[in-house]
């Protein structure tokens, strides 16, 4: 039975490599199919057209060069469906990737990724995962599966960060949607700000997508931080906090991520947005190799550019280069390959990590960006390394 | 409640349910910011100008979508579905994945007892009243709003009156729809524009109008604010999470203690 | 006639997967089947003209049940399916008592406002119920070896049982006594209760059933994802079931079937087409009202009758010479 499935998978990759092959240019080139299981309709839509974009285009500077396997030169073909962040949608999209034979996934959104997780790990897909999720999502029993974009755990780098340059900062309150993301970021933000000395004096919820802000921040400001750290919170509910925030009269410091922070200064006010800490937001690009990126979208898609495009470069020249380390399209090889490839990008050293947390180095570590809002715009302050032993 | 305002109208009148009218509230939305930010023109005008957008939308819906149905219930919540999935993925391809911000007028807070009210939403609610009244005198006052009501009491006696629903019809899609523009006008302010920002405020008006009552002005004014309120102050009390379940429990009980809304009457 | 087309389409449904090996295309008929379950289930309070926006808390809470059993204390499958039935229907008691005093748009609001409910309370208690992560890894049914993650051959017939044995029961209720009191309170409920007809008590009784199957249809869900969660179980649920009978038809209980089938598969064949999906899920729903406002099945009956008419035409007229 299994191994009738394989063969069938094998022929099936076969065949469609040849009828793609067929109609390329070049005939000697055998293509990979990459599934993109993303969210290109409903709320969480712009991170999923911005990863749309940048993935295609990543691939385009791949097969440019190709991908040199034991004498043959493989490329890879992005396909993308629409997940809609809905659980169910996600399983129907592996589902359907596995019945036409593909044996890589991206996957983006814990929501997503982790119903998925066990039904690849058993069909040896190899799972790239731009989500949070915990050690659901990653850890030794899932050997196939893998962290590209690092989220809740950029806090490993973020808070010592905070510590040096912000010593004032002792008491910290965190805030987060009430939903999975929002508490694994809770639990995991609130364990390592205590680890480097920090007082955690509060930690509130809200609903997310909600219209009225001011309920949570008034609870916030009777807490009396130093800092409020907004955790998992995304898009306008980042701007609308802040601003409500600003206006009950706090004082201190703001903390927030995952933000493309154009329309964050815009929906909170320039006044309110001030100060703003950018935890892995690269707002300004500084390396020629991170300017480039920004150009190619400026001409293609016009002003302006999505810093989250920064984040989600990277991974698929990982993926190129771990194919390339094992010389072999088994998801299984690559995989293995995958755990060691170091590669040079545009955060610097990038490879896989964090053993200590999940048990096998499975999830990307690489320089985290630190931007603030200055003069209602935001500005790069300093690129952290991340913390040796994590 | 703007946006309630035209629900009531649209469901209280025609007895359909309009689930195009959060994309409407979103494309005038858009509108606004583009004729108001990206343009650069006076604001008075942007809004005009997404009145004008919403109005066009709002007759080519009655015009291609319910009148054909004939306003029955079900299959007009249904088109309307589709319609508003339709519209929202295409504003996706066409607006890209940035949202805009439309410039608030009024920044600031005000303390009502210790829950706070941004004055730019004191300003949406005044603007709201305003319009809740002049549609009140219009309904009550004015023939083409009786015409409208007769309708709504009687479809038959009201054409043997020698009143023409279809024309009735249509311009009642138009002022909702206007509505919808000036409510979008006013969330874009708070809130940013993205083609997602119809979806939630529409499920909040159904809510708001059924628990004023449906057909009543005066009671959707009332029920929006009590929910409002009632929003912040079990947020501020209880938490973001518990206020959640809450405000769903008190919705449940509402209903069933005064079946027909706080002001409704039979239907 | 219609016996030997559901007889001969019942046999085909059974023989299936013995030609069918596609995982996905099994896994989309796994999928049809609960869709199947949940439509008809609503459809049978539809009958009344009440339509229920509850039904996707009923189904997450079946799903709950078998979680919990299943997961927590290890109960078998077999044991957790009926449960996770019951109890939903147990609770549906109190709830329709209480819900169905009011009509119309009021009872969708009130239902509607159960389902947050239900998904805010479990939401709300990370234990046992797994708050916002939901439950994952629930257990496969009884015997393991049959249910792999990529076996799907003992789930379609799961879901396939599941599917026959909700049809027979919803068919049969619908065509008894019972059946044409629902029928005559969508008619009118104030004259059907002039005529000696319990309209709360039959109205609570359809509630309750539905809210059985809902359960039931959930309880596959969840051993067949193995991850269930708030984030599944919302209010976009009940609105689609709502979609799929509005679009196949309320006419018969062929409607939310063929719906439910239909608007399964045509956005599975548009899958490829990514971010354009739903808009073009979007344009098939409104030009489906459109040209066939009465539903598929309604367009079959009027396309069926015409046809009928026709020949019988075409019969009277065809003898030459006749008078």
């Amino acid at each position: 039975m299994t191994l009738a499935r394989r063969d069938m998978l094998v022929l099936g990759t076969g065949a469609l490599a040849l009828g793609i092959g067929a109609r390329a240019a070049r005939a000697a080139d055998k293509t990979l199919i990459l599934g993109c299981s993303i969210p290109l309709s409903g709320p969480a839509a712009p991170l999923g057209i911005t990863q749309q974009r940048t993935i295609e285009h990543a691939f385009e500077v791949i097969n440019a060069q190709g991908i040199e396997v034991a004498g043959d030169r493989y490329t890879v073909t992005p396909k993308f469906y629409d997940n809609k962040y809905v659980p169910a949608e996600a399983v129907a999209i592996v589902e359907k990737m596995l019945a036409d034979g593909v044996r890589y996934l991206y996957s983006s959104g814990s929501g997503n990724s982790v119903p998925v997780v066990g039904k690849t790990t058993e069909a040896k897909v190899l799972q790239m995962s731009a989500a949070s999720g915990k050690a659901h999502l990653t850890g030794p029993q899932f050997p196939y599966s893998f962290r590209v974009q690092p989220t809740n755990e950029t806090a490993f780098a973020v808070y010592p960060w905070i510590k040096t340059t912000y010593p004032e900062v002792k008491r910290v309150a965190h805030m987060n949607p009430s939903d999975e993301a929002g508490y694994t970021e809770s639990e995991d933000r609130r364990m390592i700000a205590e680890k480097n000395g920090f007082t955690n004096v509060g930690n509130e919820y809200f609903k997310r997508g909600s219209t009225d802000m001011y309920p949570v921040a008034t609870r916030l400001v009777g807490l009396n931080p130093d800092m409020i750290d907004f955790g998992g919170t995304i898009g306008r509910d980042q701007g609308l906090a802040a601003k409500a925030l600003r206006e009950l009269g706090y004082k201190g410091k703001i903390l927030l991520g995952y933000s493309d922070a154009k329309s964050f200064v815009e929906i909170a006010g320039p006044d309110a947005a001030e100060g703003t800490i950018l935890f892995d937001t690269l707002a300004e690009a500084q390396t020629p190799r991170q300017k480039e990126l920004v150009d190619w979208w400026v001409a293609k898609y016009g002003p302006p550019f999505p810093t989250y495009a920064f984040l989600i470069w990277d991974w698929p020249f990982i993926f190129a280069e771990s194919i390339r380390k094992a010389q072999s399209v088994d998801p299984v090889k690559v995989a293995e390959a995958m755990r060691t490839t170091v590669y040079n990008g545009i955060f610097g050293e990038e490879k896989f990590g964090m053993k200590s947390v999940y048990g096998i180095d499975c999830s990307l570590t690489r320089q985290i960006p630190m931007s603030v809002i200055k003069n209602g715009k935001p500005s790069y302050i300093a690129t952290v390394d991340w913390p040796a032993g994590v | 409640m703007l946006i309630a305002l035209g629900v009531t109208l649209l469901f209280g009148i025609l007895r359909v349910v309009n689930f195009v009218h959060g994309e409407l509230v979103m494309l005038s939305a858009f509108a606004v910011w583009f004729v108001g930010v990206d343009q650069g023109w006076p604001m008075p005008l942007a809004i005009m100008a997404a009145v004008i957008v919403a109005a066009l939308v709002g007759i080519a819906c009655q015009k291609f979508l319910f009148k054909p149905l004939h306003y029955e219930i079900l299959n007009c919540f249904i088109v309307g579905i589709g319609a508003s999935f339709a519209i929202r993925s295409a504003s996706w391809a066409i607006f890209g994945p940035e949202p805009q911000a439309i410039p608030a007028m009024l920044p600031g807070v005000v303390n009502m007892g210790g829950v706070f009210m941004a004055k730019q939403r004191l300003l949406a609610a005044g603007v709201c009243v305003v319009l809740a009244v002049l549609l009140y005198v219009f309904l009550h006052y004015t023939k083409p709003g009786t015409a409208m009501r007769a309708v709504e009491q009687d479809r038959e006696a009201a054409m043997l009156m020698g009143i023409n629903p279809e024309s009735v019809y249509i311009s009642a899609f138009v002022i909702s729809a206007a509505l919808a523009a000036v409510g979008g006008a006013m969330l874009g302010s708070v809130f940013g524009v993205d083609p997602e920002m119809g979806a939630e405020p529409l499920l909040k008006a159904f809510i708001i109008v059924q628990i004023g009552g449906m057909g009543s002005i005066a009671g959707t004014v009332i029920a929006g604010l009590f929910i409002g309120i009632a929003d912040s102050v079990t947020g501020t009390l209880l938490g973001g999470e518990l206020a959640f379940i809450i405000d769903f429990a008190i919705l449940m009980l509402i209903l069933i203690v005064r079946p027909r809304g706080l002001f409704g009457y039979d239907v | 006639m219609t016996r030997i087309v559901i007889a001969v389409l019942i046999v085909a449904l059974l023989a299936f997967p013995l030609a069918i090996h596609d995982a996905y295309i099994l896994h989309v008929m796994i999928v049809i089947g609960i869709n199947v379950v949940m439509a008809v289930s609503m459809w049978l309070l539809g009958i009344t003209g009440l339509i229920s926006f509850g039904q996707a808390g009923f189904m997450f809470l079946g799903a709950m049940t078998t979680a919990l059993l299943t997961k927590n204390l290890h109960w078998p499958f077999w044991v957790a399916l009926p449960l996770s039935a019951v109890i939903p229907g147990l609770i549906a008691a109190p709830v329709g008592r209480l819900s169905l005093r009011v009509k119309g748009v009021y009872f969708f609001l009130v239902t509607l406002a159960f389902g947050q409910v239900v998904s805010g309370v479990f939401a709300y208690f990370e234990d046992p119920f797994g708050g916002w992560y939901g439950i994952r890894n629930i257990p496969p049914p009884q015997p393991a070896a049959w249910f792999g993650t990529l076996n799907k051959t003992a789930f379609y017939y799961l879901s396939l049982g599941l599917v026959l044995v909700t049809c027979g029961i919803i068919y049969r209720i619908s065509r008894s006594w019972f059946g044409n009191v629902l029928w005559s309170i969508r008619e009118g409920d104030l004259l059907a209760s002039s005529v000696g007809i319990d309209v709360p008590g039959c109205k609570l009784v359809a509630f309750i059933v539905s809210a059985f199957f809902a359960g039931a249809a959930g309880s596959v869900y969840a051993c067949y994802f193995g991850y269930i969660s708030p984030l599944v179980f919302t209010f976009e649920l009940s609105v689609n079931t709502l979609v799929f009978i509005v679009v196949g038809g309320f006419a018969s209980m062929a409607g939310p079937i063929v719906g439910a089938v239909v608007l399964t598969v045509v956005p599975e064949m548009f899958r490829v087409t990514g971010k354009y999906q739903m808009l073009a899920f979007g344009l098939i729903l409104v030009f489906s009202m459109l040209l066939m406002p009465q539903g598929i099945i309604g367009a079959w009956e009027r396309f069926a009758v015409r046809r009928a008419f026709n020949r019988r035409i075409a019969r009277h007229a065809a003898p030459p010479g006749g008078t």
